[in-house]
């Protein structure tokens, strides 16, 4: 067997180095270009274009709504607010809009933060909706009320669950919906809820109308706001019910404002006619009052009254005591507040 | 420092170098992701693709200038590409290497022997220029960097990542990868026959490397004509060159194994001819040139099938920013970096819907991946070495700022198959296409109808308030409670229908009381509706980009389908003026 | 071993340096070749998203000079007799000779739609096309062309409609549609014609370019006669245009104005067109309009059809675009009776 050379020539040594060169040139060539990104990457990098109205711009806030999400220490905000219209509402909140779009929705801004002050970054978004009034914000505040969460003192309308706090302030309705629960998060929620509400404008004088309701016998966060065609009459708009269990029985309270006096008198004569047309009967009742209406049918009562500008009553009460006894309790109720 | 050894370093550095860009082609800034490495930057050395493409598109198209690095250092020393770069070419070495451990000395003479059949590589190179000067670039098919991007991406390292995850959360699948598996281990795998065996007779590449090493002033040769005769030159010579005899140059790979190993030291690499004679090429037939040329009359036959026209197959989508058919097909290299890259591993090698022609070109599949294409992604035409996807930009693709005017790009238009869609054939709501619908406006809109349920017509009830008692229970599978079902007393078509709140047994609860007196006490009856929503293509505003036809619940013949009807590439495609 | 001698190893050393020089010289040539080649070819921006060709504005403007400015010129003729109808209608407007000069080739637009007799009404009347060509040729046309773009095989078409056999006779010639012949073509301002085939090669030399149409219903456009005639310029997947059927008749009308226009009602399509298919479908209105202007030649054919402007609008749409002029009545047309 031949040995190989043993001595390796100048020429074979520099030309060797030489292409050892050229690789490491190579080498940092290539390093150089991973630092200039792919326009692919910059795409994906870039959060994705707001498909509602952009708000990124400080100091140039082109939509109301925006402009009251404030900036609280502890919460880091992780993209510009977002805003959306009716047109665009779905792209945010998907077959949700269903639920405020007839309801008087005016356009809805939203931000996401990380909540700093958690050891693991706690997500949290905030939503305002500008429902157009106050009536709207309740309507949609309780249509979505999750059942068995316990009221909040925050502000008139306001309940928590275990990740979140929902509540309306005049005609906005407000979401703070976190990814978890934990101990510390109603904390931190209600400091921002705080610092929201202080930027809202207050509409002054507007009462929450579930308060009329008298507190006996009223089930349980039952209050709900009615928008439409409210007990099956076509025109009958935004009635408040209350649910009620009485010892003499069950039955629902309502109460329907309006603006002027003559309104309502009108409203519950039409209402009377409509249950008259519907096979309701007159029942004489020595124990009524002269200028309330108790109406029936087979075991079904109504009682229709009027107080000021309120149409009020009790719907479907189950005997006609229980009936009478709701409405002379609300009566009282209602001349409190006009 | 011997020069083979700075062979096999810049062979591990040109292999580790592939297998990284293999790695960096996923899309993300992390340091082992996509960020701005030149994953092409191999493929753009290669000056098979240059001349192809410039012959199909008489352009040369700037990215692929590598090609002339290659090309004049080719000319000057020789096909210092297979030996010193070349991954396939590495790894061919390799397995040769491996599989003659042991072989006794005659045994490796007889291994690299020079053979006839070194002339097939060229008949190949001829056939698919011919072919490319037609207008149709096949050179992806056998060209060693297309091929070993293809195999190594996506076939061998899906099967390496799918249970370890690291490159990606989501296994990757690729249609047909078993084939293009197949073909790499056959390619590798005959290194044990015979070593370097794809480099010697079937790599065109080389063949063209070869042509240029025609009349290299540098080559290997033997500084005297008679020497010992001991033949331990070819027992390690890897492009079968006959170094100890009348040298061949363009078969000659620049292993530099015989100069290395010559015990006597006489072979050089220098500026004179072999003492032993030289020759240029290996003997090429004048036949084998001419059948050769038959890549032209092949070109023309797939002419008169007409694949670009109006018998186009409808299932062929292309990712966007392909180029028109023709034009495409004179482009693509079949490289596989756009179905390496796509973030929703959607894009997939073509088998036959693209025709015989377009054999492992990239053809989108929504029912395989991770969702549609994406909204907001543009890397496919990012990575593509030849721009047969051009490089969108995402204005161009979203059709926003100055490309307002023409729009969005349309891979293509979904079409609802009422025969199988839920709401359309099955009474039952469903509507995840249109919320899926990532464009906005959406392209996907819906009519409402309420249709009366099969089993649960005139079926008997008394009402009292919003609670409706059936008097029997009522054989529905569905939650009636689930809020698309309604109530209306039977017979009165005109009446106000009621959506069921809650249902239990036969007690129904309604949102509210049913208009009027309600149910009479006896003999009444309710018939129960679905309310469905059905979906509608807004063919104007589609995108074809298989969102909905991703996500449609009917799994196997999706019930919204994504055809190339309407893509914005082609003339024969326009639905919509 | 012999060594070399002194002699020798010069000689072979020269022949090195020489061999050396060539070789360096052809790797340097071939060198520059691929770079020239790469510098020749290059392109930095890569594919624009659709070939670019040259795009055609337009077919031409074939009316004569002294026509082109104020309303067209009209004749509308009754009778039975096509070819007697023609001679006295182009007479009246200041006979062919007028029209016609010598040397000029003539393009004769025909609708040659569908591969059906003559005598079902469905394409131009074979005798009003040997009328024309025939007056074409003995004014001077160095040659008469006939073309269309028919929707059925356009050999059977131009048989069996006679058109060919008419075309024969007069001494024209037929051009059939073939690939080579369409162009694409970009109407300035047009939502539809863009970038769009249209057979533009038919119109290589052409002076003077007629259109011959019949009287049709047309159950999508409402009627089919000189202005609808012009679809039969089109090329690719031209029915893509239906859903904008009055927006492209309006755009091909604003393509092309032609020398003269000749629109056939002596025997017109009522009902079931544009195919027809049964002699009940037909009328026999005796009417022939020969004008420079195709507008309100069609304004005249609908009459024909009990038809209102109302009901077919691409003619008033056409007439604001500029084609020509939906109020026939202001040419001033000559009123003729070939019975008489």
């Amino acid at each position: 067997m031949a040995h190989r050379k043993a001595k390796v020539g100048a020429v074979q040594k520099r030309t060797g180095y030489g292409i050892i060169a050229v690789l490491g040139l190579i080498t940092i060539w290539l390093l150089f270009q991973q630092t200039r990104f792919n326009p692919a990457v910059l795409v994906a990098m870039r959060p994705p274009l707001l498909q509602g109205r952009a708000q990124a711009v400080s100091g140039q806030t082109l939509v109301a709504t925006a402009a009251l999400l404030p900036e609280v220490p502890g919460f880091k905000p992780l993209a510009p607010t977002e805003s959306y219209g009716p047109e665009n509402l779905s792209d945010k909140i998907d077959g949700k809009d269903e639920l405020y779009l007839p309801a008087g929705f005016k356009e809805m801004s939203c931000r996401k933060f990380n909540l700093d002050t958690a050891a693991d970054k706690t997500f949290v978004e905030v939503f305002i909706y500008d429902m157009g009034s106050a009536a709207n914000a309740f309507a949609v505040f309780s249509g979505q009320r999750r059942p068995g969460s316990p009221s909040i003192p925050l502000t008139a309308n306001a309940y928590a669950t275990g990740n979140a706090l929902f509540f309306t302030q005049g005609r906005y309705y407000l979401e703070i919906v976190a990814d978890r629960a934990s101990k510390t998060l109603p904390g931190s929620l209600e400091a921002y809820a705080t610092a929201l509400l202080a930027k809202i404008p207050s509409e002054g004088g507007q009462a929450n109308p579930a308060l009329l309701f008298p507190k006996e016998g009223l089930a349980q966060d039952s209050v709900r706001l009615l928008a439409t065609d409210v007990f099956s009459m076509e025109g009958l708009n935004n009635v408040l019910t209350g649910e009620y269990h009485l010892k003499s029985g069950n039955a629902t309270a309502f109460i329907a404002r309006r603006d002027a006096p003559d309104q309502a008198q009108a409203e519950a004569r039409r209402y009377l006619d409509f249950l008259a047309a519907n096979g309701y009967q007159k029942v004489q009742t020595p124990a009524a009052a002269g200028d309330i209406s108790v109406l029936a049918l087979d075991n079904s009562f109504e009682v229709v009254l009027v107080q000021g500008r309120i149409m009020a009553g009790v719907h479907d009460a189950t005997s006609v005591d229980v009936a009478l006894d709701l409405a002379a309790k609300l009566r009282p109720a209602l001349k409190e507040r006009p | 420092m011997r020069i083979v050894t700075v062979r096999r370093i810049s062979q591990i550095f040109f292999l580790g170098l592939f297998l990284w860009f293999c790695v960096t082609a996923t899309l993300g800034t992390a340091w082992w992701q996509l960020r701005g490495w030149p994953i092409n930057w191999i493929l753009s050395l290669d000056p098979l693709t240059a001349l192809a493409t410039a012959l199909a598109t008489h352009t040369f198209y700037a990215p692929l200038t590598w090609a002339l690095v290659a090309t004049v250092l080719t000319l000057v020393v020789g096909r210092f590409f297979c030996s010193f770069a070349c991954p396939l070419g590495t790894i061919n070495q390799f397995t040769g290497w491996l599989g003659r451990l042991g072989l006794s000395p005659a045994a490796r003479e007889e291994a690299n022997r020079h053979r006839q059949l070194q002339a097939w590589k060229y008949y190949l190179l001829i056939c698919l220029l011919g072919l490319a000067f037609m207008g149709s670039v096949q050179t992806g098919i056998f060209d060693p960097l297309p091929l070993v991007h293809r195999s190594v991406n996506l076939a061998l390292a899906p099967l390496a990542d799918n249970r370890l995850g690291v490159l990606t959360d989501e296994p990757r699948f690729y249609a047909s990868a078993w084939l293009l598996g197949v073909v790499f281990l056959a390619v590798v795998g005959l290194n044990l026959a015979l070593p370097r065996f794809f480099c010697r007779f079937l790599c065109p590449l080389g063949a063209l490397f070869g042509l240029l090493s025609r009349f290299t002033p540098w080559r290997i040769g033997k500084t005297a004509d008679t020497c010992g005769d001991c033949h331990i030159c070819e027992q390690y010579c890897e492009g079968a060159c006959r170094p100890s005899g009348r040298f061949i140059g363009s078969e000659c790979v620049l292993c530099f194994n015989c100069l290395d190993r010559c015990p006597a030291g006489r072979v050089t690499f220098a500026t004179r001819p072999s003492a032993a004679g030289e020759a240029g090429l290996p003997d090429l037939s004048r036949r084998g040139v001419v059948m050769a040329g038959a890549g032209l009359l092949l070109a023309s036959m797939w002419g008169v099938g007409r694949l670009a026209g109006t018998d186009r197959d409808p299932n062929l989508i292309r990712p966007p920013g392909a180029l028109d058919e023709e034009r495409f097909l004179s482009r693509c290299l079949r490289c596989g970096q756009c179905m390496r890259i796509c973030p929703g591993n959607i894009i997939q090698p073509a088998l036959f819907e693209a025709g015989v022609q377009g054999l492992w070109t990239p053809a989108v599949n929504y029912r395989i991946g991770s969702s549609g294409c994406l909204l907001n992604c543009i890397a496919c035409g990012q990575v593509c070495p030849t721009a047969a996807i051009r490089p969108l930009s995402l204005d161009e693709k979203q059709g926003l700022g100055e490309f307002a005017g023409q729009g969005p790009i349309h891979m293509g238009t979904a079409f609802v198959d009422r025969g199988l869609c839920l709401p359309w054939a099955m009474d039952r709501p469903c509507l995840v296409c249109q919320e899926m619908c990532p464009v906005s406006p959406k392209a996907i809109f819906t009519r409402t109808v309420f249709e009366t349920l099969r089993d649960a017509q005139a079926v008997a009830a008394r009402s009292r308030g919003p609670a409706v008692d059936l008097e029997a229970a009522i054989p529905v599978a569905a939650n009636l409670a689930s809020g698309d079902y309604y109530l209306r007393p039977t017979g009165d078509p005109e009446a106000a229908l009621r959506r069921i709140t809650s249902f239990a047994g036969t007690n129904l609860t309604l949102e509210s009381p049913l208009a009027g007196n309600g149910l009479p006490a006896t003999g009444g009856r309710v018939d129960i509706l679905v309310r469905l929503q059905r979906p509608f293509v807004d063919a104007a505003k589609c995108t074809g980009c298989g969102m909905c036809e991703h996500d449609c619940p009917v799994s196997g013949r999706r019930a919204i389908r994504v055809y190339s009807e309407n893509e914005s590439r082609s003339r024969p495609g326009r639905m919509l003026i | 071993m012999k060594q070399p001698t002194d002699e020798e190893r010069l000689l072979s050393v020269e022949m090195n340096r020489r061999d050396f020089l060539k070789r360096l010289g052809y790797a340097s040539a071939v060198a520059l070749a691929a770079g020239g080649a790469g510098l020749a070819l290059y392109d930095s921006k890569g594919p624009a998203i659709s070939r670019v060709q040259k795009v055609l504005t337009g077919l031409g403007d074939y009316t004569l000079r002294g026509i082109s400015s104020g309303p067209g010129k009209m004749a509308i003729v009754r009778g039975t007799d096509r070819a007697l109808m023609f001679a006295r209608g182009v007479k009246a407007l200041g006979g062919m000779e007028s029209f016609i000069q010598k040397g000029d080739r003539v393009l004769i637009k025909v609708n040659a739609a569908f591969a059906t007799p003559a005598s079902l009404g469905a394409t131009t009347h074979p005798e009003v096309l040997a009328a024309v060509a025939g007056l074409c040729v003995k004014a001077g046309a160095a040659q008469v062309l006939v073309t269309d773009n028919p929707i059925n095989n356009p050999d059977s078409c131009f048989e069996i409609s006679g058109l060919a056999g008419a075309a024969r006779a007069a001494g024209a010639r037929i051009i059939a549609p073939r690939a080579a012949l369409f162009a694409p073509v970009s109407l300035p301002e047009g939502k539809l014609l863009q970038n769009w085939p249209v057979m533009a090669g038919a119109f290589q030399g052409v002076t003077k370019v007629m259109v011959v149409s019949p009287v049709k219903d047309h159950h999508r456009a409402g009627a089919s006669m000189t202005l609808k005639n012009y679809y039969g310029f089109l090329g690719g997947r031209r029915n893509v245009f239906h859903q904008d059927i009055n927006g492209i008749i309006t755009e091909l009308a604003q393509l092309l104005k032609p020398t003269l226009c000749v629109l056939d009602g002596t025997v017109s399509m009522i009902a079931n067109g544009p195919t027809g298919g049964s002699l009940s479908d037909l009328k026999e209105t005796g009417t022939m309009v020969v004008s420079t202007d195709p507008v309100a030649a069609d304004a005249v054919g609908l009459e024909l059809l009990g038809r209102s402007l109302a009901d077919v609008p691409y003619i008033l749409m056409a007439g604001k675009a500029g084609a020509g002029q939906a109020d026939y009545r202001q040419l001033n047309p000559v009123l003729l009776n070939t019975k008489a």
